[in-house]
């Protein structure tokens, strides 16, 4: 019974083994993968069959290799390798970033032939525990020769719990060791131990942090110890106060940079630069040292791929200034400022007819100067606007700041500038220059305003004498076509021999040349002003003689085709003759007779600039029409016509309207 | 056609009809007399209206309808009605040198015999075709044109059998405009005319010259649809009794010429514009 019982037993388990098994059966899939939005690679990993195959479920490897836009480097290659469990990252992970340069050597692996290459590979190893970081994690950077070992760039030892970093981080370059503490928050925390390894003797430094809050900060140089500060940070809470968490990642360093590092013991100004230049050493190494546990320049490694939170690199407090609401629209307004006066001058300064306009004009001499008065000063101008418009100068004591980006400006009493070979001294009204012990924001507007407002005010004046320039060259331009176009109309109605004149430019003739000779002279006595808002019109009433000669030249040709639409020819069968006969012949004859001459007429009586294109306009119409009834029935207008000799009625019963 | 070409023909049908007459001459010598017998010349007035109807591009409707007087006791040229003759055809035109008329003529003839054994009334049919080259010239227009006829012809005498027999027509004309430097609207015309009638056939013994008509006229083209014109003819030709006798006749011809497009009005205006 017992014995029946066990072998029940095995061969339940055995079945429930096998069918387990079955259902999780993993399979591996080879893809290609698209990361960081370009770089294409290949990826290998396990599926469940349950869960689908675009799920990642077990192991995963990634790999790219692609050309290298790097100038000292061929290729770049990433690798990736870990465990999924439905998605999300667990277990032990790597990732490498590469940059190779193949070298001449070859190598042979398994029945894979390659190259050996000389580079830089960055590791970066640790663990995920359900998408989030954790355990201790490891980064190296090591540079390569022939495919060896033959430096190691950064080492980063670090320790993660639930994605924030915590506890010890030790980080070692050539130039740099790094010990330093996170709490359990994430917090900069203890002391940070950073020795500086030049090559007489070591500079370190030390600095405490207390939940994030810069505490102290000592350099030992040369034996010595000094305490350093910043003079801009608070470093101790107060109630009333509003501190805030500064990621790395969010410009803490920068809010260093701005508070004004300083030494309090007296020292000569010498280790003060070399203290300051060691401390930003520091900062960006521990930038560096951080930043590598999850960027490669920019790329966030780890959010490249799916399945994992960003990791936390540790984080700061500091007390933030908040900004007012009127220190905002300051703010916006002194960087608005700064923009107009840096954008007027570099067109000012580009523009190719100050070239040409100086020798002419004193004023663009003077402009110039006073440009150039503001470009030299424009660089301090722009470090005071950058510190004002950057993001940490919410984090700093501003009352400290200001005597710090005050700029020193040196406006001249006077300009002296050469114009046409002459000295010329003039003064010019610059803006006051502030002071520097009460400096704040206010003032740095006001006196961007001010710049602004002169060198609008200039630019204004510039800009006219350059509008002037176009127009006199413009002018210049148009006055040579119009003795061009002068010409034309002279040539063109002066000369009856010309094959095309016909009897209307024979009629018309002296009233061109009359026309022509009285405009220009008129255009001729105008100033300079007046010549340059009449030359549009003057041309185009040339233009209009030129279209008239041709109008006229067509005339003939027009009335011949208006007597052949009006006449109709007929077979003869009988005398075997084409015979024709005129059709509509009232209608006809009153054009012919009666509105064709009064047309012409009336151009005659009123000959001048303003009615010659709509006298042109008038006549084509009126033969248009007249075209245009010669296939309509137009027995009703025939029969008013009969007997009609008013001009006007006829222009009525045309159904078209005076132009003029 | 050419004119070269016309007037080659317009010879060698004139060879073959005076062969023809001298042939027929010179068998009947005998019955001649010595000397040919100048009938009194006759009276008459013609009323012809001549029309042409255009019913596509080339192809015309041809008709006249002539009404003929003749003296008779008591008034020269317009005593009785003589004839009333409808002549019609299918024209085509080549083009505007030649024209080719293909058609029929019902001639209805009123007697001036008065007796029991003579009809009033005969008619006459024929078919006709004729052949128009114009010359054409700067100011005038000269014109051949032979036309052929078949008839059928019978005298009034109560019992008389059809006789049939040809016509050989050949015509010469001009129109000379007077008043215009062409054939237009408002130009009269000056229009010498000059036919030779020859005849054939089993019943053409001695008389194959039926008529020389010779007939200058003075015309008017009021439109290119209506033109008039009057002839005074003179014509003369061996008697249809004996070949010695001639004939002869003055005729006052009164014509009227239509010209009528029945074509649709689209087909005949093209279309234009001044600026295309």
């Amino acid at each position: 019974m017992i014995k029946h019982l066990l072998h029940s037993i095995v061969l339940i388990s055995l079945l429930s083994t096998s069918l387990i098994g079955l259902a999780q059966q993993r399979q591996l899939k080879t893809d290609s993968l698209v990361i960081n939005d370009s770089i294409n690679g290949q990826v290998e990993y396990e599926y469940d069959t349950l869960k689908g195959e675009d799920v990642f479920d077990g192991k995963f490897f990634y790999q790219s290799v692609f050309t290298s836009h790097l100038e000292s480097f061929a290729y770049e290659a990433i690798t990736y390798e870990g465990v999924y469990i439905s998605n999300i990252k667990e277990g032990d992970w790597s990732y490498a970033y590469k940059r190779l340069n193949p070298k001449d050597l070859k190598y042979v692996e398994d029945f894979k032939i390659g190259n050996l290459a000389s580079g830089i590979e960055l590791q970066v190893n640790g663990q995920f525990q359900n998408g989030k970081a954790s355990g201790k994690w490891i980064v190296k950077s090591q540079r390569y020769n022939d495919s060896k070992v033959e430096d190691t760039l950064l080492t980063v030892r670090s320790t993660f719990k639930a994605n924030t970093i915590s506890g010890r981080i030790e980080s070692k370059s050539p130039a740099i060791d790094l010990s330093g503490y996170f709490n359990a928050d994430g917090y900069f925390h203890g002391e940070w131990e950073i020795t500086h390894k030049t090559s007489d003797q070591p500079i370190k430094e030390v600095r405490t942090y207390e939940a994030g809050i810069l505490k102290s900060y000592e350099l030992e140089y040369k034996g010595k110890v000094f305490n350093l500060e910043y003079t801009n940070l608070d470093t101790s809470v107060d109630k009333e106060e509003n501190w805030v968490d500064i990621g790395l990642q969010e410009g803490y360093f920068d809010i260093l940079k701005l508070a004004k590092l300083e030494v309090i013991e007296s020292i000569s100004s010498s280790i003060l630069f070399t203290a300051k230049k060691q401390s930003e050493s520091t900062d960006d190494f521990i930038t560096r040292s951080l930043s590598s546990l999850s960027f490669r320049s920019e790329h966030n490694i780890w959010q490249s791929l799916r399945g994992s939170d960003p990791i936390g690199l540790g984080k700061f407090k500091v007390r933030k200034y908040d900004f007012s609401s009127q220190e905002k629209v300051i703010i916006e307004k002194i960087e608005t400022s700064f923009d107009n006066i840096e954008s007027t001058l570099q067109k000012f300064k580009e523009n190719p007819k100050l070239k040409l306009g100086k020798p002419m004009n004193e004023k663009l001499n003077q402009i110039e100067l006073v440009y150039n008065v503001y470009s030299n000063d424009l660089s301090q101008l722009k470090t005071m606007v950058d510190v004002i418009g950057s993001d940490a100068f919410e984090y700093i004591d501003r009352t400290k700041v200001f005597d710090q980006i005050w700029p020193e400006l040196r406006f001249p009493v006077e300009l002296t500038y050469e114009f046409q070979s002459e000295l010329i001294t003039k003064t010019h009204a610059f803006p006051k220059q502030p002071e520097k012990n009460n400096f704040n924001l206010n003032k740095a507007y006001t006196l961007l305003d001010a710049i602004e407002k002169d060198v609008k005010t200039l630019n204004e004046e510039a800009k006219t004498i350059f509008q002037n320039m176009e127009a006199e060259r413009s002018l210049s331009r148009d006055e040579e076509k119009l003795v061009s176009r002068k010409e034309q109309v002279e040539e063109l109605f002066g000369n009856p021999d010309n094959e095309n004149f016909n009897l209307y430019h024979e009629r018309f003739q002296d009233l061109v040349l009359d026309l022509s000779e009285n405009t220009f002279n008129t255009y001729g006595a105008y100033n300079l002003e007046n010549k340059k808002d009449r030359i549009e019109s003057v041309l185009s009433c040339f233009e209009s003689m030129i279209k008239f000669h041709d109008f006229l030249g067509k005339l003939m040709a027009k009335d011949n085709k208006l007597d052949d639409v009006y006449t109709r020819t007929t077979f003869n069968p009988y005398v075997m003759v084409d015979m024709s006969e005129r059709i509509k012949e009232s209608l006809y004859q009153a054009f012919v007779d009666i509105l064709q001459p009064y047309l012409l007429n009336k151009l005659e009586n009123n000959f001048n600039c303003n009615d010659l294109g709509l006298a042109m306009n008038e006549m084509n119409k009126a033969y248009q029409k007249m075209l245009d009834l010669s296939n309509q029935d137009t027995r009703g207008i025939e029969k008013d016509l009969r007997r009609e000799n008013d001009p006007q009625r006829i222009l009525s019963l045309l159904e078209l309207q005076s132009q003029y | 056609m050419s004119m070269k070409l016309t007037t080659s023909i317009i010879l060698r049908l004139f060879v073959i009809l005076m062969v023809t007459y001298h042939a027929h001459a010179q068998e009947g010598t005998t019955e001649f007399p010595d000397e040919s017998i100048l009938a009194e010349p006759e009276t008459l007035t013609w009323f012809n209206n001549y029309a042409n109807f255009r019913i596509s591009d080339k192809w015309f409707w041809h008709g006249e309808v002539h009404f003929r007087f003749r003296e008779n006791e008591n008034i020269n040229f317009i005593g009785d009605i003589a004839q009333i003759y409808n002549r019609h055809g299918i024209k085509y035109i080549p083009n505007k040198k030649f024209k080719v008329t293909f058609g029929g003529v019902l001639r209805v003839d009123f007697g001036d015999q008065t007796g029991d054994e003579f009809e009033d009334i005969r008619l006459e049919p024929r078919i006709w075709h004729e052949y128009l080259w114009m010359m054409p010239f700067e100011h005038l227009r000269v014109y051949h044109r032979i036309r052929i006829e078949h008839r059928w012809k019978k005298k009034f005498k109560k019992g008389s059998e059809y006789v049939f027999n040809n016509r050989w027509r050949y015509k010469f004309m001009m129109k000379i405009p007077l008043n215009k430097p062409k054939l237009q609207p408002g130009a009269f015309y000056f229009n010498p005319d000059v036919e030779l009638i020859l005849q054939s056939g089993k019943g053409i013994v001695d008389n194959p010259i039926e008529d020389l008509r010779l007939y200058p006229g003075i015309g008017y083209i009021a439109s290119p649809r209506m033109s008039y014109s009057a002839n005074m003819m003179y014509t003369t030709g061996q008697s249809g009794d004996f070949g010695g006798v001639y004939r002869q006749r003055w005729i006052f011809k009164f014509n009227v010429y239509i010209n009528l497009d029945l074509r649709k009005f689209d087909d005949k205006i093209p279309d234009t514009s001044f600026y295309q």
